[in-house]
């Protein structure tokens, strides 16, 4: 090799990356730069496009309410489901660390969800499930509970969205068990000899020891959960009364139905903005709270 | 160590987010349905050109096209047979056929049209035909030779599918209209006659009534999509004659003091419990009451939708009795206001290669005895007198769908079309509609913010 960077070896490695290469700037860095440039277009795409400088960004914070509550709806779905999540998947993963006959099957059977992924299906069943006459209703009046309208009411619908989110957390709970048996058992055994009780063994361990873990799910679902689309779509279709109207729909709404392309861009836009805005918040705070083994 | 992790994981962080804005704004990038498909000979291909004649349907030119339509299950199959029987008649064309459900349909032409991907011949909603001509996406059919449309009704095929401007651009699939599919058994058992002529005002009279009579049952099921045309488009085309926008002159033809009147019968229908509650129809699909267990367990006196609704209807509950109703009318109405005119209709793309054989597939379709013995009445009653009695004669017609659209033609109505029926308008109507009947805005606020709305986009045209 001596330092020629480009020789055989380096070629046919590049060929190997060459698709992948070729994919994301085809399908991914062209369209983000171009869809910028939209956004700073009145942009039909069954027509030419016209410059007007940020005109669709003003629009957008002056003169469409619309847009606020696809804000609100945004940012409140995000609230709901990345703590609960987080939560519900560390809870699981700390049940399954322990080692019990049929864990393996155990582990299975709440990975589960996980493996439909953001299907349509699953949305579809979700709706059989949560409406007037579903299942969920069925159980409720059974146990003499009345009806739940948890599509049709306005202030159950987005709730009823998060929890679609939350019961698919088999991958942050596979990430919790394996970065929980990355945890030395020296350092639980040592503070229980020094009379730490569990629930202090549990912060002062537990928590420190996964926390590049819990840091990189934060980030992952906050991601998700801000660029929502399937589930608001295909369950409420962003009703009733917008409740669920989230940027994503918004987004596809102005874009696909309206035709407005350029409107469409801008709202992507900011949406991106909004997401580096909490992925650099998350990286400035992660020094105080995340804790890395090779750390000196 | 610590840093160049942070640096690559926030580059990571990056390229995900990137890959979130990419989804949006490209124009450029093929949809999973892919490019018209080419002719695999050398044979030149024709630009859209209204005066193509060279029909290649007889020669040796292999030729594919796409043809994309929604439905349900008895429709696929229906039209699946009817190109296969085609293809064996002119083996040098293959069809492609893309079907599916509705939900999502127009988007997907839209997305199609931005792209110039969008199939060869296909399948439109009645109220997008308009909107298409409009856009320029649809070949005038006038100009090609290998279809002739002397089979259909002259006035019926000229309100239906020339949208105003002299040409055939789209063909009407069948006959059909609005309707009303009540439950004659449940209707005897209250007292409700609904094959009397009636005002807006009596349904309320009625709902209260069926509401004394058990209250888990109601007069009407509708919901936000089917409400608006039922409610606002037909009341308005009752109140003044004339459509909601004047697509010439880019104006309201409604004040907002008829609006609120609209508003106030909508916000009593509900109030009075003669709609069944909007939360509990919020998550059903418009005119897809066959899957609401409230329809199937005969709940309901009334389906609000649409002829080509019908047998469904009835095939989910099979065990009451079924008429078409007579439909609410002004008093001292402009016009009648219901519409009559058909449930689909079929266009070619502008940008086909293959114009004379889409056409030709879209002639043996409609004007070939085989095609109307194939589809029967999977799109409302045939369009054409020749294909209605071949429906008749074999019994493939289905009685209540015929009587719901002899319903239907009793009224003298007109189908709105233009920016009254566009994208826009219609989710401005939507939301109002949605806000009166949960109650979270007065008829007056709703009327004053479809006015803005409304003129706000009536601006930008």
């Amino acid at each position: 090799m001596k330092g020629n960077s480009f020789s055989k070896r380096n070629r046919i490695a590049y060929l190997y990356i060459l698709p992948w290469l070729i994919g994301i700037v085809v399908f991914s860095v062209y369209p983000f730069f171009i869809s910028f440039y939209y956004s700073l277009c009145d942009y039909n795409p069954l027509s030419e496009h016209v410059f007007i400088g940020f005109g669709n960004y003003v629009k957008l914070f002056t003169k469409d309410p619309e847009f606020y509550k696809s804000l609100k709806a945004t940012l409140l779905y995000t609230v709901y489901t990345v703590p609960c999540k987080l939560l519900m998947s560390l809870a699981i993963a700390l049940m399954l660390n322990k080692a019990r006959k049929g864990i393996g099957v155990l582990r299975t059977v709440y990975y589960l969800p996980s493996l439909f992924g953001g299907s349509i299906a699953v949305a579809v069943l979700w709706k059989i499930m949560f409406i007037d006459n579903g299942m969920v209703n069925g159980w409720l009046n059974f146990f003499g509970i009345p009806n739940v309208s948890f599509l049709g009411d306005p202030k159950m619908a987005l709730p009823t969205l998060s929890l679609l989110e939350v019961w698919q957390f088999g991958s942050s709970m596979v990430m919790f068990l394996a970065a929980l048996k990355q945890v030395p058992n020296s350092l639980y055994e040592s503070a229980k000899m020094d009379g730490a009780n569990s629930i202090r063994r549990f912060f002062t361990i537990t928590i420190p020891g996964i926390s590049p873990i819990i840091f990189f799910c934060i980030i992952m679902q906050t991601l998700n959960a801000i660029q929502n689309f399937t589930s608001a779509f295909v369950v409420t279709k962003g009703g009733p009364l917008q409740s669920t109207y989230m940027l994503g729909v918004k987004l596809y709404n102005d874009g696909f139905k309206l035709l407005k392309m350029g409107y469409a861009s801008a709202t992507s836009w900011i949406i991106f903005s909004i997401v580096t805005l909490f992925t650099v918040l998350l990286f400035t705070s992660s020094k105080y709270w995340v804790f890395y083994n090779d750390e000196k | 160590m610590k840093s160049w992790k942070k640096a690559w994981a926030l580059i990571l962080s990056m390229v995900m987010v990137i890959s979130l804005v990419a989804g949006c704004g490209s124009s450029q990038s093929p949809t999973p349905t892919g490019p018209a498909t080419e002719t695999p000979t050398e044979a030149p291909t024709e630009t859209p050109a209204p005066t193509t004649t060279e029909s290649t349907s007889a020669g040796d030119e292999k030729i594919t096209l796409r043809f994309s339509w929604w439905g349900g299950d008895a429709r696929h199959e229906a039209t699946l047979a009817v190109i296969d029987a085609f293809m064996k008649k002119y083996p040098n064309i293959k069809i492609e056929p893309e079907y599916g459900a509705q939900d999502g349909y127009n988007d997907k032409k839209t997305t199609e049209f931005s792209t110039k991907t969008a199939p060869d011949i296909f399948q439109i909603e009645t109220g997008a035909g308009p909107e298409y001509a409009k856009m320029g996406v649809l070949y005038n059919l006038s100009a090609l030779k290998s279809i002739n449309f002397d089979k259909f009704d002259a006035n019926f095929i000229k309100v239906n599918g020339q949208f105003g401007t002299g040409n055939q651009y789209a063909i009407p699939t069948g006959v059909a209209g609005s309707a009303l599919i009540v439950n004659k058994t449940l209707a005897d058992k209250i007292g409700i006659d609904l094959t009397q002529q009636y005002d807006w005002e009596k349904l309320i009279e009625w709902g209260e009534q069926v509401q004394a009579y058990d209250p888990e049952l109601y007069l009407l099921s509708v919901n936000t999509g089917n409400g608006v045309a039922f409610f606002i488009r037909t009341y308005t085309r009752q109140l003044n004659g004339v459509p909601m926008i004047d697509d010439a002159k880019k104006t309201l033809n409604m004040t907002e003091e008829q609006f609120t009147e609209i508003f106030d019968l909508i916000d009593r229908l509900y109030k009075s419990k003669t709609c069944a509650p909007a939360a509990y129809k919020a998550p059903y699909h418009p005119n897809k009451d066959q899957e609401d267990p409230n329809w199937i367990n005969g709940k309901y006196v009334a389906s609000v939708g649409y002829t080509s609704n019908v047998q469904v209807l009835m095939e989910a509950n099979p065990n009451v009795e079924y008429i078409a109703g007579c439909m609410p009318l002004l008093p001292d109405r402009k016009s009648d206001g219901w519409v009559n005119n058909c449930p689909q209709f079929m266009g070619i793309y502008a940008e086909t290669k293959h114009p004379e054989e889409a056409a030709l597939f879209l002639d043996f379709f409609f004007n070939t005895e085989e095609a109307a013995k194939l589809l029967g009445t999977v799109r409302s009653v045939p369009p054409t007198a020749f294909a209605q009695k071949i429906v008749a004669e074999d019994g493939s017609l289905h009685k209540m769908t015929a009587e719901a659209v002899e319903r239907s033609l009793s009224y003298s109505g007109f189908d709105d079309g233009g920016l009254t029926t566009s994208a826009e308008a219609t989710k401005i109507l939507e939301e109002a509609y949605e806000a009166v009947s949960y109650g979270s805005m007065t008829p007056a606020e709703a009327a004053k913010d479809v006015v803005e709305k409304l003129n706000s986009f009536l601006a930008t045209q």
